[in-house]
């Protein structure tokens, strides 16, 4: 057994800790705007639209997180011939449209619970569309959501581990070279806590974002 | 002249007639009571009005403005957008389920269509907001939010808000079911009073006694059709038609 040299392990891991968290933010960049999209389309009344989104949601939501990723970063050059980005961008671009497909059936889901009440209250008092949706509809989506919301950003902080997949140095990564070079357990107790204090963060957000929106009931 | 006029609407959902040849007329400061047994189409109807619902022939005129009418093929043809959207901020409408907007207080719940959609500044609508309010004795609860308000309360917002845009015509799907018995009271002294500020207005009720108090007008219908309409004492103490007899016997029975 080598010995450890828990300093340098320490800063590889926050190193490491640095690209989870970047896997993170940027993923949600970009699916929680593509979600919204997703959802108009899933809620279309045209179905030239609805179904080939329906069909993009039973695919992401279908198949391994972890396949999506290989298939992402290996299939340009298999089917293709041509390299693709580099891994990271590629975890990025799978990640987010993994995500984006959840999103949208969350965001689905709360724009269908707001009562249909609330839209003709709206329309009767001679809001146009995009007034009713982002005044009326969109906050009450967004008191839904958010708990749903919370478990899916604490899922993805966990899920940043699948991208060591495809060699991207995240935390996980990096314990898991450590912890095989150094045959010890440790980096993966240190991994565990990082993922845990992650997490701990992104849970007091959503408890104070719960808290500031709890001002109001839905009756 | 007439606020409202509305001739020989059809309206089917599927193969289920709900609206046939109805036609009536409400002039300005009117007050009309439409009663009718459940499934009669009464809300069907006030929702034609209201523009949730198409009608599929007859014409609809608000305040001398046609919102829709039937071309020589017998189809109904609307106005062009603008003018549906001038004619909705004609026309109030209060919901049996009050609707109001949770996340608003009750003074935002009033004027934010006032500043949203007819652009008044803050404080023109707080000041119209705050009169009608206190108007509807709410002027305390103005700071609260819908879910801390009994629903009697609630609706008494949600018509100071219809109000807020000041409608021709005011629109009411019955205000008071969905509130106890003890609080419906609160709800008829409110119309009742805007019966005597003259505000033109059409009542779908269940409280026959208030109809036939306020209204000056009654319509009763049964199965898609307007069965009787008349004065409240003719339609009420001298139906000429059995169907409404029998309604009514119906309803004093309890
Ligand atoms: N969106 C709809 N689709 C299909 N049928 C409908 C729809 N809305 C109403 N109906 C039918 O139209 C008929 C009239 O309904 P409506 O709600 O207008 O009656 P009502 O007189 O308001 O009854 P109530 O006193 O119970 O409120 C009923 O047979 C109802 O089933
Ligand atoms: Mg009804």
């Amino acid at each position: 057994m080598n010995r450890i040299n828990l300093p340098l392990l320490l800063s590889s891991m926050v190193d490491g800790m640095v690209v989870s968290l970047e896997i993170f933010f940027l993923t949600l960049v970009i699916s929680l705007p593509l979600g919204l999209v997703l959802a108009a389309g899933r809620m279309s009344k045209i179905k030239m639209i609805r179904w080939p989104v329906q069909l993009y949601l039973l695919i992401m939501r279908g198949t391994p997180l972890m396949l999506q990723l290989l298939f992402f970063f290996y299939g340009p050059y298999y089917i293709f011939g041509i390299r693709g980005a580099d891994r990271f961008t590629m975890a990025i671009i799978a990640f987010g449209l993994n995500y984006a497909a959840y999103f949208a059936e969350i965001y689905r889901g709360g724009i269908e619970s707001v009562a249909t009440g609330q839209h003709e209250a709206a329309a009767a008092l001679g809001f146009t569309r995009s007034q009713k949706f982002f005044k009326i509809i969109l906050p009450q989506v967004i008191k839904k959501i958010t708990p749903p919301m919370g478990n899916e950003f604490m899922t993805l902080v966990k899920d940043t581990a699948l991208a060591r997949i495809i060699a991207v140095a995240e935390l996980f990564h990096i314990a898991e070279t450590a912890a095989s070079s150094a045959v010890s357990v440790i980096p993966f107790v240190i991994a565990g806590i990082f993922y845990l204090v992650m997490n701990f963060f992104v849970g007091q957000g959503f408890l104070y974002a719960e808290r500031k929106l709890s001002y109001y009931k839905i009756v | 002249m007439a606020i409202l006029e509305v001739k020989n609407i059809l309206k089917a959902f599927g193969d289920n007639n709900v609206l046939n040849d109805i036609s009536f007329s409400v002039g300005a400061g009117e007050v009309v009571a439409i009663i009718g047994p459940s499934g009669s189409g009464k809300s069907t109807l006030l929702r034609c009005i209201n523009q949730f619902e198409t009608i599929d022939s007859g014409e609809i005129i608000i305040d001398g403005d046609t919102m829709v009418h039937t071309d020589e093929s017998g189809c109904a043809v609307y106005a062009d957008k603008a003018a549906l959207r001038r004619m909705r901020l004609k026309i109030g409408l209060v919901f049996q389920n009050f609707n109001l907007f949770p996340h608003f207080s009750v003074l935002r719940n009033v004027t934010e269509a006032p500043v949203s959609v007819l652009g008044l500044s803050k404080r023109e609508a707080t000041d119209i907001a705050m009169k009608l309010l206190k108007k509807m004795g709410l002027e305390e609860k103005a700071s609260q939010y819908p879910y801390q308000l009994s629903g009697g309360q609630q609706q008494r917002v949600s018509i100071a808000r219809a109000m807020a845009l000041s409608p021709k015509i005011l629109f009411f799907d019955e205000p008071t079911s969905a509130l106890d018995p003890e609080l419906t009271g609160e709800i008829l002294k409110v119309i009742r009073a805007l019966a005597e500020a003259k505000m033109t207005m059409v009542i779908v009720t269940h409280e026959m006694l208030f109809a036939r108090d306020v209204a000056d007008k009654v319509i009763f219908m049964d199965d898609g059709v307007i069965v009787e309409q008349g004065l409240p004492n003719q339609v009420f103490d001298n139906p000429k038609e059995e169907r409404t007899r029998q309604f009514l016997l119906r309803y004093s029975q309890g």
